[in-house]
């Protein structure tokens, strides 16, 4: 399977990473993020995100700055601890006082695929994997672009505010011979444990992005040009 | 739209339902499938967690042990054993973790999905397979064995089990009772006289396998996802999320709507989403729609599992060549011209397209196929 990479961004505690370089994260951590960094145009629903929302909002905001994409394109995303400040929050509510419909009804993993998919317009294909198998991402964005989508945004999200961060790829269909090759392990979320991040810092800087290829095997990343598998 | 699916997956290899069980409010996958063509609802007017709701828990208490529910499934799966291998992936599909680990204020890690989904696998004895999670609401069942179905069309693995269950809680019926979803009487799926949903309890395990078929047997030929990109909570108001992971999974199926003998729909019984519904199967089926169902009358709202559990229960009664009654319905207030089964009717042809949709503007569809 192949596909190009068309855009990527990560945020950690520290810095944002896009197409665009490498800058110091302005505000002080993963949940004060200024929204001048990512996007320019005030989106009125930011506010009312969750900590994950928000997070992943401003990760796939900034790995789509300036590019346009269809509405057919897919989200596949990885949630590590799923929608758990929010439950924990909604059931504080219950206790408390009354439940809270708003908070309830963000208490599901997959809350954050309205949050992309509404402001992005993007109404494709989605698949939310509990847990950080980065590589299963991978794999599933590669297997939607296989069964014909033009496009698909790859990501996973950890809001915490110490050791979290949120990385996107956006990926898309390609004839290019120039690729990155990924053999994807089976059993790879032990040994894989930051592959987004890995790909990212082989993207950082360059002015093409080669494409994506996998198969299954060993992991290891290496440039090739103008061969195919 | 741009999305389309290739025409390679029309080939001779297809995705086989090699064994399948379901345990529900009605009893064992038999069971429940006796029930519903016999038109039983295991719906009871309750007050749980002190909220006067309409609820279709398990016949017992006991059964809400994940251990036992897993012990229950693979009772009736004897081959269950055979496929705890390397070879083998399980991907546990629902839409929310331990909501009692939640409730309980337990250690964070024990309400993660995926932790217990692990532990889930691991009682139906499948620890030594390969994991993977998958939450997509209340779609979530049908989102996994669409993508279990790409794991087998490349081969990554010989078997993939989809797997998952769903709990009635007080984590729940809080939270759908502030929204002002649940029936107090008991769902009514399409019925002009509906009052809201029911929460069910269920859990649900299917063997897939990529081979050529043998006659008779039920196939999964076409699978689809989609976003409405509308609301958070509801669903789209002209249904064309749906309508397009229909569109998708029929050409994925290669074959047309009028091919189509009934529909397992979502039908929550809440207005908005069987509006949305009835728009969806107008627009892909036009005014000559094959028969309908919802099981929801019968068994109450499963949840993330809950198209697993449908799904299943769908392919039992494509078998059978005999669609079940919608519980409950007896005239829709629906402007477009759906064809809900009050009754129990023939399935005239042999394929069946399944429905599910969920918060977050989440659509699935799959094609089940009878091989002929």
């Amino acid at each position: 399977m192949i596909a190009s990479i068309g855009s990527f961004a990560l945020i950690t505690p520290r810095e944002f990473i896009s197409p665009a370089g490498a800058i110091v994260h302005p505000g002080n951590s993963l949940a004060d993020i200024p929204r001048e960094s990512v996007y320019s145009e005030p989106y009125r629903h930011f506010g009312k995100m969750g900590d994950t929302e928000k997070l992943m909002f401003s990760a796939v905001s900034l790995a789509l700055k300036g590019i346009s994409i269809p509405e057919s394109t897919g989200i596949v995303c990885a949630v590590p601890n799923g929608s758990l400040t929010t439950d924990c929050a909604y059931m504080q509510s219950v206790n408390e006082q009354f439940p809270s419909p708003s908070l309830f009804a963000a208490t599901l993993p997959s809350s954050l695929i309205a949050e992309l998919a509404i402001p992005f317009t993007l109404r494709g294909p989605n698949r939310v994997l509990a847990g950080n198998d980065q590589s299963a991402v991978l794999l599933n964005a590669l297997f939607l672009i296989e069964r014909g989508c033009d496009f698909v945004v790859a990501g996973y999200v950890d809001p915490n505010p110490v050791h979290g961060s949120a990385a996107v790829i956006l990926l898309q269909q390609t004839e290019t011979h120039h690729t990155l090759h990924l053999d994807l392990q089976r059993k790879d979320s032990e040994t894989i444990p930051d592959l987004f991040g890995s790909i990212i810092a082989e993207l950082e800087g360059r002015k093409h992005f080669p494409a994506i290829k996998t198969r299954i095997g060993t992991f290891h990343i290496e440039e090739s040009h103008g061969t195919t598998h | 739209m741009g999305f389309c699916v290739d025409d390679h997956r029309l080939i001779t290899d297809q995705t086989c339902i090699v064994g399948s069980a379901v345990v529900t409010p009605l009893g064992t996958t038999e069971e429940s499938v006796t029930s519903l063509l016999d038109g039983k609802s295991a719906i009871e007017i309750s007050c749980p967690y002190g909220y006067p709701v309409s609820v279709a828990p398990f016949p017992d208490l006991k059964y809400q042990n994940p251990k036992q529910l897993a012990s229950l499934l693979s009772d009736q799966l004897p081959d269950l054993p055979t496929y705890n291998s390397d070879e083998t992936l399980v991907i546990f599909a629902a839409a929310k973790g331990s909501t009692e680990a939640v409730e309980s204020g337990q250690s964070p890690e024990n309400s993660l999905l995926q932790n217990q989904g692990k532990a889930f696998a691991e009682a139906l004895g499948l620890e030594q397979s390969n994991f993977l999670a998958i939450s997509n609401a209340c779609a979530s069942g049908i989102a996994a064995i669409d993508a279990a179905r790409d794991y087998l069309f490349h081969h990554i693995y010989e078997t993939v089990i989809v797997c998952g269950f769903d709990l009635i809680s007080q984590f729940t019926v809080t939270g759908f009772h502030s929204l002002s979803a649940l029936s107090p009487t008991g769902a009514r799926p399409f019925d002009k006289d509906r009052s809201g949903m029911t929460l069910g309890e269920g859990a649900g395990i299917v063997v897939l396998q990529q081979r050529v078929p043998q006659l008779g047997e039920i196939v999964i030929s076409g699978s689809a996802t989609t976003n409405d990109a509308n609301h958070r909570t509801g669903p789209s108001r002209d249904g064309s999320g749906l309508a397009l992971a229909i569109t998708h999974s029929l050409k994925e199926s290669g074959i047309a709507p009028e091919e189509i003998g009934a529909i397992k729909c979502h039908g929550t019984a809440t207005p908005y989403n069987d509006a949305m519904e009835a728009k969806a199967l107008t627009s892909v089926f036009g005014n000559n729609q094959p028969p309908a169902v919802s099981f929801k009358g019968n068994m109450g709202h499963l949840s993330g599992a809950g198209s697993i559990v449908e799904t299943i229960l769908a392919a039992e009664l494509l078998k059978r060549k005999q669609l079940s009654g919608t519980f409950g319905f007896n005239r829709t207030d629906c402007e477009e011209p759906i064809n809900i089964s009050a009754s129990a009717v023939a399935i005239a042809k042999p394929a069946m397209a399944v429905l599910a949709a969920g918060f977050g503007g989440l659509n699935a569809c799959l094609i089940l196929k009878e091989i002929q």
